[in-house]
Parts: structure tokens; C-alpha cells; sequence
């Protein structure tokens, strides 16, 4: 994993607030607060994990990065450029910069394209190759994913899943991307069939020195692949930390609980006390004042419902939003 | 935990008629239950899971059939039994809870009505008694405020809640056998702890034996006492939870574990197991797993491995823990 120090992505203050307002002339209005005040940055080279459970607003995040959503507020900034305010010929050049991988391997390709066309696609937008220059990148590229050439011309539904999540990252590389969000690349793949995949992407990370934002509900894919993870929790990053810092000592309540929860397979340790975070995510439509989390906090103080934490920097690239993460810390 | 044999399948076939042709999806399962125990059935997706436990419940879908084998419980011969028969057991004796709450808990109906049309099938009881009895059962289940959800709707509650509402309802009839496949599954992680949480307490309160349906080893290995481990219809590997994970011996079982990334060891690589599983209408004609093994011998492509347990009661049905094979059967052949 290489580390430059380069800085390539600076979010700050994102927001998304969607309109779910109902009635006549939307008298009853009412937003979903998916993306709340979210602040990260993301270094050349390396891999931010972002990881929350359903509905906490990483896909929402993944969105508005890769210009699919554009932000109720706030600014991305890539490679000094804010985002919401490039010129057309530059919006292009990042359009090819910045690529997506997705969850549903099944939904997000065409059926009635076959492989070849999936993949030339994006090549033929921004690219002016020939046909036999086409041809040789595509092989390449099936290549590089692990995909048998012979494979060009059958369509997505002759795949398993993995071999189709290989065609989404195929097309996904074709251009020579910077930066690449997977939005739950592997949650829908079986376990042997998951780790193939998380080892293709370190693998081509490597070989192509591609930058990453790794979003998905699992911890441990998250862990074995991200250098940094930020934690979201209601629309908010509670914590953000390398991974080594994040699994020795967690600072987040929040995160506290996600670690503990995540079942651990080695029966060894089931005997282990766990903490058990109880009660139900509060609605995004409707989040509790002060702390998001103070409804289910078990340190949570009077502060708590009252002022919001701030999300603070408590030690060099480490960051948390609880009034008492440092107190807490060995707890 | 007692020695007795709560549930014994032995055999079991069964398959669905597609217009592909025949799908063999469980293709000569054997295990046991004893009263009190936990099994885990762990595989990944088709391996066979689900059809195992429909085929107990005899709830197949119509192009369904169990074709082979017994499912004794109790002593008793399921197969044999009739639909009345069956409806008896049914929600009594053996109750099952299922991945995605929703689909399973009726949506026109109020979680109390629910509750006690489940008793009132089964027993003879009082309508006040039975909202009484229900109400209590959802308090066990940790619900707050259980007077209030007895009368909400199913839609109104959250995941994890609609699960505790199908295990209080699963629960009403103090059953012997408890079948939960994929009960966490859909739920978020701190929702999972929760219900796997009650779902130990259940145990310890009510002994009541589960069948455990997962994909997950953590999940395995935080709740089962035994395990069986299934790929391709068939069961590969099956014995006590502790020696899986630390004597694993067939090969998909290792690639398994080898392959599933664990928040505790942060260094390490994970493996992979190269390939996909084969379409059921095109499963090998040897060892089911032979083109994705790392050991495969000339014989895995011609022959079946057994599929008894030895006698530490650990099966691996397996050709490398074999002693009668010839030089000529275990030259190694390149798969992939
Ligand atoms: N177009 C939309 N209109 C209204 N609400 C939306 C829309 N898209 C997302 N939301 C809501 O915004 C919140 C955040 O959604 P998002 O998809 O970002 O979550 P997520 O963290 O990716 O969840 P998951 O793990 O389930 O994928 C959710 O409450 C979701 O219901
Ligand atoms: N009604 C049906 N008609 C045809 N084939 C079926 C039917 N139900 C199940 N099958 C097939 O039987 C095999 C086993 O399915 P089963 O549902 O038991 O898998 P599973 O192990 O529970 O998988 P999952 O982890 O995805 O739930 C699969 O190949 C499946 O496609
Ligand atoms: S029988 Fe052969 S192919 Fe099958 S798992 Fe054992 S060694 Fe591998
Ligand atoms: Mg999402
Ligand atoms: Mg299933």
C-alpha cells in the first residue's frame, strides 16, 4: 500500500437531505437526513473503508463523490478541484478519474449486452481506439480481472456472481481511473467467493495504483481491505482512524458496540462478555438532538441530548465525535 | 444436553423437477439432533440448506419432492406421516423462524391475533388466556412495551423486532426443535447480537433444540455445539464445533474458514477457493468438490468419498483420509 501524503479527495461539511414532503403542495414537509456534516479526506493510494449499518448514509456519500447525487451542501474537492464547480471539458476528465463499483453484480450490468460491449462501453465514450486496439485493451482488462477471454461474446446471465462483479470491475478499470468507490462490492457474493474478489481488488490496487473508498455493512471485509475506516452512524462519521488504531482501541461508543457485535469465528472466544448495544436506529427522518447516538449510548450524560459533539482530530489522523471519547478510551 | 436423538435424518433425498431437468438439491443427507444440542448447517448459497429443513416440515414448494431417506423425530418416521398429521407437528413440535420476517408474519393480520392463532391450533385454551400467554411470551422475547405491539401490525415494527415477534410466536408452543434458518441474516449487525443473544437465552430457558441454518462461521461458531458443513447438496464435513475450527479436514471446509476474514487477526492474507459452485444439473460425477480442490487425486474424479463418521464422530467425506487407496488413484490431478 503505498502512501504518498498526496491528499486526493477532501469532503467537507456533505450533506444530502432528500424531500420526502407529503400532502397538497407539500404542507407536511418532512427530509431525510441521509448525509449529515461529513468530513474525510482520502490520501493517494490508499483505501478508506467506510462502514455502518443499513441506512447510516454510505451509499449516499459514495453517491455524491462519484457524481451521481449532487450535495444539499457541502464540498468535494478532487485534486484541488471543487467538484460542484468544474468546467465542462474538466467535468469530463474526472468523470473518467473517478469510477463505481456496485453491490448488485446482477442489476448494474445490461443482460442484453454481452461482455465485450459491457466493457467497451466506457472505452468508446472516452477513447478514441481502433477496433483491433479496442479488442487488445478489452482482452487485457478480462485478463487483469481473471475473466477467460473466450468469455467476450456470452451475456451477464451466463456468469456466476463473481465472475459478473469481475465484469463491473473490468469496466469499472478500463480507463485508467484514479480513484474507484465500491459500494458493497462483495456483500452479495458468497464467502469463498468474496475473498477472490477482495484479493483482485488489492491486487489490481497494486498494479495500477488505484485509490479506494471501500463502503460496505461488514467489518470484516472492511478491515482486511481499508488502510483507514471511518464509522458512520445516522448519517454522521462517529470515528475515523487507521485500522490499527480503530481495532486496538476504539474511541466511539458506537464503535465500540459494532466491534463487539460482530461475531467472531473461532468458538474460542464465545465465552467473551459482549457488548451488546440495545434499542432500535432511530429514524433518519427524524434524529435525536445532541449526540445521534445518545438514545443508545450507554455512557450517555445529560450533554449528550442536548449539544452536538463535535468531530474533532484527538490525536494525528484520528478522529471522533463523542463528548467523552478520550475518558472513555478504556472502558 | 441429553443422548437421546431428537431428530435423525438419515438418507434424505430430495428434488425439485425444473424445466432444465431434475435438480437433486439434497442428495443423501445424514445428522442428528439430540435433545438440547444446537447443529449448525453451514454452506454457501444452494448448497442445500433451506430444502433440508422444508423437507423436515414437509413444506416444499409443489415442484418439490422428498424422493429418499427418513427423518425420524422423536422415533417417528415424518415421511410417513400424512398432511394432518403433519399440521400437528407443525408449529407444536417443530417450529421454524425465517430469514426475512416479513414475508413469514402475515401482514393483514395484528402480531396478536398471530400469536394466538397459534396457540388456539394447537391447545385447548381460553381467549383471555391466550392473549395473556402471548403477551408474557413477548416480554420474554425482550419487546418493550409488549401490550402495545400484541395490537400493532407487522409493518409498523422494525427488522429486529418482527424477528422477535416470529420467535415469541415460534416459541408459543414450548416446541421440541426449533429450525432458524438464516435468522440474522438480513438484520443489522447490532440487531444480529441482539437476537443471537436471545436466541442463547431461549436455549438455556427453554432447551430447546435448534437447527441453526447459516452461511456465517461467526455465527456458527458463537452459537452451535455440532456442526455439519454442506456444499453441493451433500454434507462434507460434520462434527463438534470446537474440532471444526481447529481440526478442520475436508478441503472446502478449510478454503471456508481460510477464506472468511476475521476482525481479530488484522495481517492476515485470506485464501480463496478458485472457481464457482457447479449448477446442480451438472455436479461431477466423483467428489462434488474435486474442480476447485487444491488436493485432487485421479480417484476424487471416479469416485464417490463416503460419507461415514469415524470413530472420533467426525466425518470428512474425503479421499485424503483414505488408507486403501492404490498409487495409481492418488496421482495428483491439476484442476484449475
Ligand atoms: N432517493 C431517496 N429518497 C429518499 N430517501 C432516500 C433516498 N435515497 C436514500 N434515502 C434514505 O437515506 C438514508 C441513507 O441511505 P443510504 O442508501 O445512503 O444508506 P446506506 O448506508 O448505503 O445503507 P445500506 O447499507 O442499506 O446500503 C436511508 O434512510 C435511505 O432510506
Ligand atoms: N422450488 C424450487 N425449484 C427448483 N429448484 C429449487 C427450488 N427450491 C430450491 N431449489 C434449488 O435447490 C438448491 C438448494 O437450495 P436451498 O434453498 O436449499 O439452498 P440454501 O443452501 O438454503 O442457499 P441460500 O444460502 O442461498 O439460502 C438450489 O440449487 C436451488 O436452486
Ligand atoms: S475427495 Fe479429493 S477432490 Fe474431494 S475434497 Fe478430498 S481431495 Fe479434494
Ligand atoms: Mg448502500
Ligand atoms: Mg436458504
Amino acid at each position: 500500500m503505498t502512501n504518498t501524503n498526496e491528499m486526493l479527495l477532501e469532503v467537507k461539511g456533505l450533506k444530502k437531505y432528500f424531500d420526502v414532503s407529503t400532502g397538497l403542495l407539500k404542507k407536511k414537509e418532512a427530509y431525510v437526513y441521509a448525509v449529515d456534516d461529513v468530513n474525510f479526506y482520502v490520501r493517494k493510494g490508499e483505501t478508506l473503508g467506510i462502514v455502518g449499518e443499513s441506512g447510516c448514509g454510505k451509499s449516499t456519500t459514495g453517491n455524491m463523490v462519484g457524481m451521481l447525487l449532487e450535495p444539499t451542501e457541502g464540498e468535494i474537492i478532487y485534486k484541488q478541484q471543487n467538484l460542484r464547480e468544474l468546467s465542462k471539458k474538466n467535468l469530463r476528465n474526472v468523470r473518467s478519474e473517478i469510477q463505481m463499483i456496485f453491490q448488485d453484480p446482477f442489476s448494474s450490468l445490461n443482460p442484453r449486452m454481452k461482455v465485450y460491449d459491457i466493457i467497451a462501453e466506457p472505452l468508446r465514450t472516452h477513447e478514441n481506439l481502433t477496433r483491433k486496439e479496442l479488442y487488445d485493451r478489452i482482452a487485457e482488462l478480462m485478463d487483469l480481472v481473471g475473466l477467460n477471454k473466450s468469455y467476450m461474446k456470452r451475456y451477464p446471465h451466463e456468469f456466476s456472481g463473481g465472475q459478473r462483479q469481475r465484469i463491473g470491475i473490468a469496466r469499472a478499470i478500463a480507463l485508467n481511473p484514479e480513484l474507484v468507490i465500491c459500494d458493497e462490492p462483495v456483500s452479495a457474493l458468497d464467502v469463498s467467493i468474496q475473498s477472490q474478489i477482495l484479493n483482485l481488488l488489492l491486487k489490481l490496487q497494486k498494479e495500477l495504483d488505484l485509490t479506494f473508498i471501500f463502503i460496505a455493512h461488514g467489518l470484516p471485509a472492511v478491515q482486511y481491505i481499508s488502510d483507514r475506516i471511518a464509522v458512520m452512524y445516522l448519517g454522521k462519521v462517529v470515528e475515523l482512524a487507521s485500522k490499527e488504531d480503530l481495532f486496538k482501541q476504539a474511541l466511539h461508543p458506537y464503535t465500540k458496540g459494532l466491534l463487539s457485535a460482530v461475531p467472531i469465528p473461532d468458538p474460542e472466544f464465545r465465552e467473551e462478555e459482549k457488548y451488546v448495544i440495545e434499542g432500535d436506529i432511530p429514524s433518519p427522518e427524524n434524529p435525536p438532538t445532541g449526540c445521534n447516538f445518545h438514545t443508545r449510548c450507554p455512557f450517555a450524560q445529560d450533554i449528550c441530548k442536548t449539544k452536538k459533539p463535535e468531530f474533532e482530530e484527538v490525536s494525528k489522523d484520528r478522529f471522533v465525535a463523542c463528548h467523552f471519547a478520550l475518558e472513555l478510551a478504556n472502558k | 444436553m441429553s443422548n437421546e436423538n431428537l431428530l435423525e435424518i438419515k438418507e434424505l433425498r430430495t428434488s425439485f423437477k425444473t424445466e432444465e431437468g431434475k435438480v437433486p438439491s439434497v442428495d443423501g443427507v445424514s445428522f442428528q439432533i439430540k435433545k438440547g444440542e444446537v447443529v449448525a448447517l453451514v454452506g454457501e448459497s444452494g448448497s442445500g440448506k433451506s430444502v433440508t429443513a422444508l423437507s423436515v416440515l414437509d413444506i416444499l414448494a409443489s415442484n418439490g419432492r422428498i424422493e429418499g431417506g427418513e427423518i425420524l423425530f422423536n422415533g417417528q418416521n415424518l415421511t410417513k406421516y400424512n398432511e394432518q398429521q403433519m399440521r400437528k407437528i407443525r408449529g407444536n413440535d417443530i417450529s421454524m423462524i425465517f430469514q426475512e420476517p416479513l414475508t413469514s408474519l402475515n401482514p393483514v393480520f395484528k402480531v396478536g391475533e398471530q400469536m394466538t392463532e397459534a396457540l388456539h391450533a394447537h391447545q385447548k385454551i381460553s381467549k383471555s388466556k391466550a392473549k395473556e400467554k402471548s403477551i408474557e411470551m413477548l416480554d420474554k422475547v425482550g419487546i418493550p412495551r409488549a401490550n402495545k405491539v400484541f395490537n400493532s401490525y407487522p409493518h409498523s415494527l422494525s427488522g429486529g423486532m418482527r424477528q422477535r415477534v416470529m420467535i415469541a410466536i415460534a416459541l408459543m408452543c414450548d416446541p421440541k426443535l426449533l429450525i432458524a434458518d438464516e435468522p440474522t441474516t438480513a438484520l443489522d449487525v447490532t440487531i444480529q447480537a441482539q437476537i443471537l443473544k436471545l436466541l442463547k437465552e431461549v436455549i438455556k430457558k427453554f432447551d430447546t433444540s435448534i437447527l441453526l441454518i447459516t452461511h456465517d462461521l461467526g455465527v456458527v461458531a458463537e452459537m452451535a455445539d455440532r456442526v455439519a458443513v454442506m456444499y453441493c447438496g451433500q454434507i462434507v464435513e460434520e462434527t463438534d464445533v470446537f474440532t471444526l475450527f481447529k481440526n478442520p479436514k475436508h478441503p472446502y471446509t478449510k478454503g471456508l474458514i481460510d477464506s472468511t476474514p476475521k476482525i481479530n487477526q488484522l495481517d492476515e492474507k485470506l485464501r480463496s477457493i478458485p472457481g464457482s459452485v457447479p449448477s446442480p444439473l451438472e455436479y461431477p460425477a466423483g467428489c462434488r468438490f474435486a474442480d476447485r480442490c487444491p488436493h485432487t487425486m485421479s480417484i476424487c474424479l471416479q469416485k464417490v468419498p463416503n460419507d461415514e463418521l469415524n470413530d472420533e464422530n467426525h466425518l470428512s467425506r474425503c479421499f485424503l483420509h483414505s488408507d486403501e487407496l492404490t498409487d495409481d488413484e492418488k496421482v495428483q490431478v491439476k484442476v484449475n
